[in-house]
């Protein structure tokens, strides 16, 4: 029983990381229709840059968690200005190829200034700790709680200002969020820069539970997709269980079934989902 | 009138046999030639890459530049096609061009299995579901075929009437051979009624839905040519390298041929050969580059989607157009 417990505590944790970035991912989705395949990317590249500040600078961990999130705003506005912006309103084919270049561009970019040698980012809150039956140290509770802040952060945005009330009309329609007066293209700038500092976040808060490495993104980044297309395509409340649902499932077939297989959960969740129910958990599409 | 049409016609069969004569005679001189000079086996090799993933680009231009589907797998087939010819070969004894034509097939039915859920959706779940499916084979074949990530070495050579295969040339004509046909059976189905249909739904899936094209149906038709060539080009891939593994049909080598078809040119007829030479040549002559060629691809990829979407062939089919509009503008001045 206690094995199950901590197993289930650990897909907690997994499923954490898959919300903290599905949400993301879903609000990019959302806003331009823009399926980011470089989401992962930028997950990575947070990782890299706290693992930079923190471990060559010996600064305070925190710290480091805010430079990544800074170098995150920087990274969603160019990418956005300068690699997205231009196709808008083309065939979608182009955006997704574009994200593709970007693809290559980080992780190979990641190869060469950080070359494929597996870092750790260093972190005070390893230790373990004996909470009842479960061993579980600091830092996974950190991701756990970090995902809930972001959930409810992105949900006072969303709903309860201003700016979110410009978001969610500019994901309905476009062109009648811009005939009423909203600046489409800021705030779409504005979303995309939220999604790229949650990435970011997620990488710093992450990256000391595993090894940095420059593909690291990749999988992450299908899981992610996987999990908005379960949830239902521009659900984010759909993105949220089927994260926590993936996370679960993947923790109890890596202990109780095969390790190397875990990443099937995920493609065959996908696959069924989409012979049965095609709109996802929450889909309206 | 009829009479220009007529003649029209008659000049394009000479232009297309004297193409064809040209072709021929350099697809049989070229190996020729490469073999004759010294350091040649090099660039025999480089001509085979080349056709190889022509056949691949090609294919994947099918689905992906004429039908206008953000398709991911495409490695993926490559990857079953070769794992699936070589594993009936080594391991169970069939005839080779059995498992030619069964690797194809296997490919095209690892389509069907994603292809007939999501093209009846729009765009975006194709894309994540082909993106899935290629990563579900790289871990069947990392984690359930014989090598695993060390892959599969000693692959047979190909058996065809006693031709000795050890010879770089032999292969050289083989594979300009395959990507021969496979350049004319795309060539056939992107200038008949199923190539047009194919595009309609590019330029506007509604459209085309609403002239009474059944979309579905035309797009599964595009992702299964696609997959089928792409399962042989892994068939023919396998027995000339002599060694398989996973990280063969990687993630980055999916990149490496779309940036070969954005380059190229998506939806042309000569572009994914195009781009596929330039792309195959690129990396010999940046050769201090060529331990982050990804960069120079990633780096290639953005701004010819910003700025030529269709890729050389498609801005000079621009240009040719543009061209022609002022002429015949001054015709009727």
């Amino acid at each position: 029983m206690d094995f199950f417990i901590q197993i289930f505590v650990n897909g907690i944790v997994q499923g954490s990381t898959i919300v903290i970035l599905a949400t993301g991912l879903s609000m990019m989705y959302s806003i331009v229709r823009l399926i980011n395949f470089a989401y992962g990317e930028f997950y990575m590249i947070g990782a890299y840059v706290a693992w930079m500040f923190i471990n060559q600078f010996v600064a305070n961990y925190w710290l480091g968690v805010l430079v990544s999130m800074i170098a995150g705003i920087v990274l969603g506005w160019v990418v956005e200005t300068y690699a997205f912006r231009p196709v808008y309103g083309r065939p979608r084919m182009n955006m997704f190829i574009i994200s593709l270049g970007l693809v290559m561009l980080m992780q190979e970019g990641g190869t060469f200034i950080w070359t494929g040698y597996p870092r750790a980012l260093k972190t005070p809150y390893l230790d373990p700790r004996q909470i009842g039956p479960i061993v579980i140290s600091d830092q996974r509770i950190i991701v756990v709680v970090a995902a809930l802040v972001v959930l409810g952060l992105l949900m006072w945005i969303l709903y309860y200002t201003r700016v979110g009330k410009g978001m969610r009309a500019t994901t309905s329609n476009r062109r009648a969020a811009n005939l009423v007066g909203i600046n489409v293209p800021r705030t779409t700038n504005l979303a995309f820069i939220i999604g790229t500092v949650i990435a970011c976040l997620c990488g710093s808060l992450i990256g000391p539970l595993l090894m940095l490495f420059p593909t690291m993104g990749a999988g992450m980044n299908i899981r992610s997709l996987v999990v908005i297309i379960i949830g239902g395509l521009g659900s984010l409340q759909g993105a949220v269980i089927a994260g926590y649902l993936l996370g679960l499932a993947e923790s109890f077939f890596a202990g109780y079934l095969w390790m190397e297989w875990t990443s099937v959960v995920g493609y065959i969740g996908l696959i069924l989902t989409l012979y049965l129910k095609p709109q996802g958990l929450l889909g309206r599409e | 009138m009829a009479e220009k049409v007529k003649e029209q016609k008659r000049g394009n069969f000479l232009k297309g046999i004297i193409i064809a004569v040209v072709a021929l005679a350099a697809a049989v001189f070229i190996p020729q030639f490469l073999n004759g000079i010294t350091g040649g086996g090099y660039y025999l090799h480089l001509l085979i890459i080349i056709a190889i993933f022509s056949i691949l680009s090609m294919s994947y231009n099918v689905i992906t530049g004429v039908a206008g589907q953000s398709n991911l797998a495409h490695i993926a087939f490559m990857g079953t096609g070769a794992y699936i010819s070589t594993i009936l070969v080594m391991y169970a004894g069939v005839n080779y061009w059995i498992t030619f034509f069964l690797a194809g097939i296997v490919a095209m039915l690892l389509g069907l299995l994603i292809g007939i859920p999501t093209l009846k959706m729009r765009g975006t779940y194709f894309a994540i579901g082909t993106l899935a499916i290629s990563q579900l084979m790289s871990l069947i074949w990392l984690n359930g075929m014989p090598g695993g990530s060390d892959g599969i070495p000693d692959v047979p050579h190909i058996p065809l009437w006693g031709i000795d295969f050890t010879q770089k040339i032999n292969y050289a004509y083989l594979m300009i051979f395959f990507a021969a046909v496979t350049f004319f059976v795309v060539l056939r189905v992107v200038k008949s009624r199923t190539g047009r249909a194919f595009v309609s739904i590019r330029e506007g899936e509604d459209l085309a839905l609403t002239t009474g094209i059944n979309t579905t149906q035309y797009k599964l038709t595009a992702f299964m040519i696609s997959a089928f060539f792409g399962g042989i080009a892994g068939a023919l891939y396998a027995p000339y390298m002599h060694y398989i593994c996973p990280q063969d049909f990687s993630m980055a080598n999916f990149m490496t041929v779309l940036t070969m078809l954005a380059v190229g040119g998506f939806g042309t007829i000569w572009g994914p050969i195009l781009g596929t030479t330039i792309l195959t040549i690129l990396p010999e002559v940046l050769l201090p580059l060529k331990d982050y060629i990804f960069i120079v691809y990633g780096a290639i990829l953005i701004p010819v989607i910003i700025y030529a979407p269709r890729g050389i062939m498609g801005a000079v089919e621009d240009m040719r157009a543009r061209r022609q509009a002022r002429r015949a503008k001054r015709a009727e001045v």
